[in-house]
């Protein structure tokens, strides 16, 4: 399943991106990665962003949900 | 002189590590083919001094973005001698991805890791001798808020720029340190080739900025199917996926967790702070208070600092002199007045309050909230931290817009920018509408300015149409901000405007005087005049209108000298009406010359024809349309 399914504020591990080179990297770079945990926090309204949290040190990505729908995740 | 670089990721408490060895002393500059201002500083520590430069937060050595890009160029084009590379201690695994790509430039190196405090409260340990070694560099702890450490760490700067010792880089697996070997052959002049090489692979831009020779790309491909072929995978992620396996292997060796994290004070007002109903509630309150808080101390200051001055006046007013001096001595009298007594006071909160909001880490946090908002009106969130700059001053702002990732999305965001009332103009808007017309109407103007922007922004996206692309932002955590950083912030903008925009100001003043006494201005004003009789203004405002657009200011010193009385007494000779014209008109015409320069700029110097023609155009439109409707309804 992709993280866009996940339900807020379960823990999800990161299994792969279905992206190209460049995003995984900046996802990579700032604190997204496989084998992370992570947790939905917040969604914004109207379709908006999503507030993702890597558990394991407390970053908070807010991501749009095209870029969500590319990470892959299993339940923890 | 030597040169010391401050890199560190977004966040990391490098600006706040800058502040407490430079503090205020701080200049801004700009290097040869950036335009992001710089922030540097000449330090002095036992007697040994050395060029301080703070390089834009970087998650990354490979740039996403045109922000990211400045520390790449300043590492391939710049002389420097040493770096400081700052960590968040409490993120360490991902912070060292950045560390191992900086190790590769082989420059002598201090790893500092900051926000100990921070680590601490989450009940992280680190070995910082085993990281040391590891590293092969000196690695210091600081708490730079409190500026803790930093002597250490100043001491260990003068001994390595006396004994430089170059670092050796991080090895990578076999295959890769191959790579690196084979392609750094073709930059065997430089200092620097591993990172080069690397950066050649992982960012093909790099060929607009240095020379790099055809087959280097040629052998590129041939590795790139070769890795393909054995691993599955394209080499770039071959590369950073080891980098990231390395660094989370490093922080495993020295990092121990000692007890399960809590949830902070600060957390639980994070959680209210981006609430999909609270946050936009807490968000526009808060934007509308710090509004009238800036209208009422600024009018409290006004009152102390214009006092001295009213009596000052008094007495020159009985001075007796020849003809051709009476306009210096005016001209600097008022000039002095209206800097120091009418638009400091103002400016003050202004810078005040919007690096308070900086530090709390509100910026950010408005992304997420208005994300979907903008995506309404054809942008995206990362179109709202340099909007809301632009409240500052729209000279920053515009170079801002360099974190959004689209050049059609940064285009039309620069072309909002300009609408947005800057704190020249919330002086404006403050000195006259609030005070003489009251907040309401003050906050009307800056209601009509959101409007006008949210409207240009419509029809440029109806117009250049192109789907925005996903967000992709780290949010802070909320922090309570550090009164001292708020100190420091504000003064480091309202010094060159004390010692640059003052002397331009009563400069300024002593023009009109003889302007007035040679009767140019009347020529000027006849030139203008079917633009103030639209706008429903008196012939001599006019002239004040061009000053404005030197400097906004400007404006509204020059108001009061064209119609001959004191700002603080201008109601004898305008109507509220007209007041109100005045000032909605001058916030809207034309963004200050500074601002149409940056754009042309960062972009070109049709951009920056079309954000003119766009401003003055609008500004007509609007301010006539809602005095008309003010007259029929008889206000």
């Amino acid at each position: 399943m992709t993280l866009i399914n996940a339900k807020p504020n379960k823990i999800y591990i990161i299994i792969g991106f279905n992206g190209g080179p460049n995003l995984i990297q900046r996802l990579y770079s700032m604190g997204l990665y496989p084998g992370a945990r992570v947790q939905i926090v917040s969604v914004a309204p109207l379709r908006g962003p999503l507030m993702i949290r890597n558990i394991d040190n407390g970053i908070q990505i807010a991501l749009g949900r095209g870029i969500v729908s590319k990470i892959v995740v299993s339940e923890a | 002189m030597k040169r010391v670089a401050l890199i560190g990721q977004p966040n990391c408490g490098k600006s706040a590590l800058f502040n407490a060895i430079a503090g205020y002393k701080a200049n801004s500059s700009h290097f040869p083919g950036t335009t992001v201002e710089i922030l540097t500083s000449d330090v002095i520590y036992k007697n040994e001094t050395f060029e301080l430069v703070d390089l834009p937060g970087s998650y990354s050595l490979s740039p996403f973005d045109k922000a990211e890009e400045v520390n790449t160029l300043f590492i391939l084009k710049e002389n420097f001698d040493l770096i400081i590379n700052v960590i968040d201690a409490s993120i360490l695994n991902r912070s060292l991805e950045l560390t191992i790509e900086i190790l590769d430039i082989g420059k002598p190196t201090i790893v500092v890791l900051n926000m100990m405090d921070e680590a601490k409260k989450k009940g992280i340990k680190i070995d910082i001798e085993k990281l040391s070694s590891i590293l092969g560099v000196p690695v210091i702890p600081t708490i730079a808020l409190y500026g803790e450490g930093v002597d250490n760490l100043l001491n260990n700067v003068i001994e390595l720029l006396k004994n430089p010792k170059k670092n050796k880089p991080i090895t990578l697996n076999s295959t890769i340190e191959a790579i690196a070997n084979k392609l750094s052959s073709y930059f065997k002049d430089r200092e620097e080739k591993r990172f080069i090489a690397f950066k050649g692979i992982e960012w093909p831009e790099l060929k607009n900025y240095i020379k790099i020779p055809k087959e280097f790309f040629v052998e590129i491909e041939k590795i790139n199917e070769e890795i393909e072929k054995i691993y599955g995978r394209d080499i770039k992620e071959f590369i950073f996926s080891e980098r990231h396996h390395l660094s989370m292997k490093i922080a495993e060796e020295v990092v121990k967790v000692s007890h399960i994290i809590e949830k902070t004070m600060e957390e639980k007002i994070d959680k209210i702070l981006y609430h999909p109903f609270w946050g936009y509630i807490i968000f526009l309150l808060s934007f509308i208070l710090v509004l009238l808080l800036i209208f009422k101390i600024g009018g409290l200051l006004e009152e102390i600092f214009v006092y001295p001055f009213d009596i000052l006046s008094a007495k020159f007013q009985s001075i007796k002199a020849a003809k051709i001096l009476k306009p210096l001595i005016n001209g600097t009298l008022e000039g002095t007045m209206g800097a120091i007594g009418v638009i400091v006071p103002f400016m003050v909160p202004v810078i005040f309050f919007i690096s308070l909001f900086e530090e709390t880490g509100f910026l950010a946090r408005s992304a997420f909230l208005f994300d979907s908002f903008m995506h309404k009106i054809g942008l995206h969130g990362k179109s709202i931290p340099p909007l809301i700059m632009g409240f500052g001053c729209n000279v920053p702002a515009i170079s801002a817009t360099r974190i959004i990732e689209s050049e059609r999305d940064r285009i039309i965001t620069a072309l909002l920018i300009p609408f947005i009332p800057c704190s020249a103009r919330t002086i404006i808007i403050s000195a006259l509408v609030s005070k003489f017309l009251g907040v309401w109407w003050a906050l009307f103007i800056y209601l009509i300015s959101i409007v006008i922007a949210i409207l240009i922004s419509l029809i440029a996206s109806k117009l250049i149409k192109y789907p925005a692309p996903g967000l992709i932002m780290e949010i802070p955590g909320f922090k309570i901000p550090s009164m001292r950083n708020v100190l420091i912030k504000t003064w480091l903008q309202l010094k060159p405007f004390l010692f640059y925009a003052v002397p331009i100001l009563i400069l300024g003043s002593i023009f009109i005087e003889y302007f007035k006494l040679y009767g140019a201005e009347g020529i000027i004003n006849g030139i203008l005049r079917p633009i103030t009789y639209v706008l429903n203004l008196p012939p001599q405002t006019g002239f004040t209108l061009i000053f404005g657009f030197l400097r906004k200011e400007l404006a509204l010193l020059m108001l009061g000298q064209s119609l001959g009385v004191k700002i603080t007494e201008i109601t004898s000779v305008l109507t509220p009406l007209q007041i109100l014209s005045f000032t909605i008109f001058t916030t809207l015409y034309v963004p200050c010359l500074a601002t149409l320069l940056i754009i042309k700029k960062e972009f070109n110097g049709k951009i920056a024809t079309i954000s003119l023609i766009l401003n003055v155009g609008v500004a007509l439109l609007v301010t006539t349309i809602i005095i008309q409707i003010l007259k029929i309804i008889g206000i």
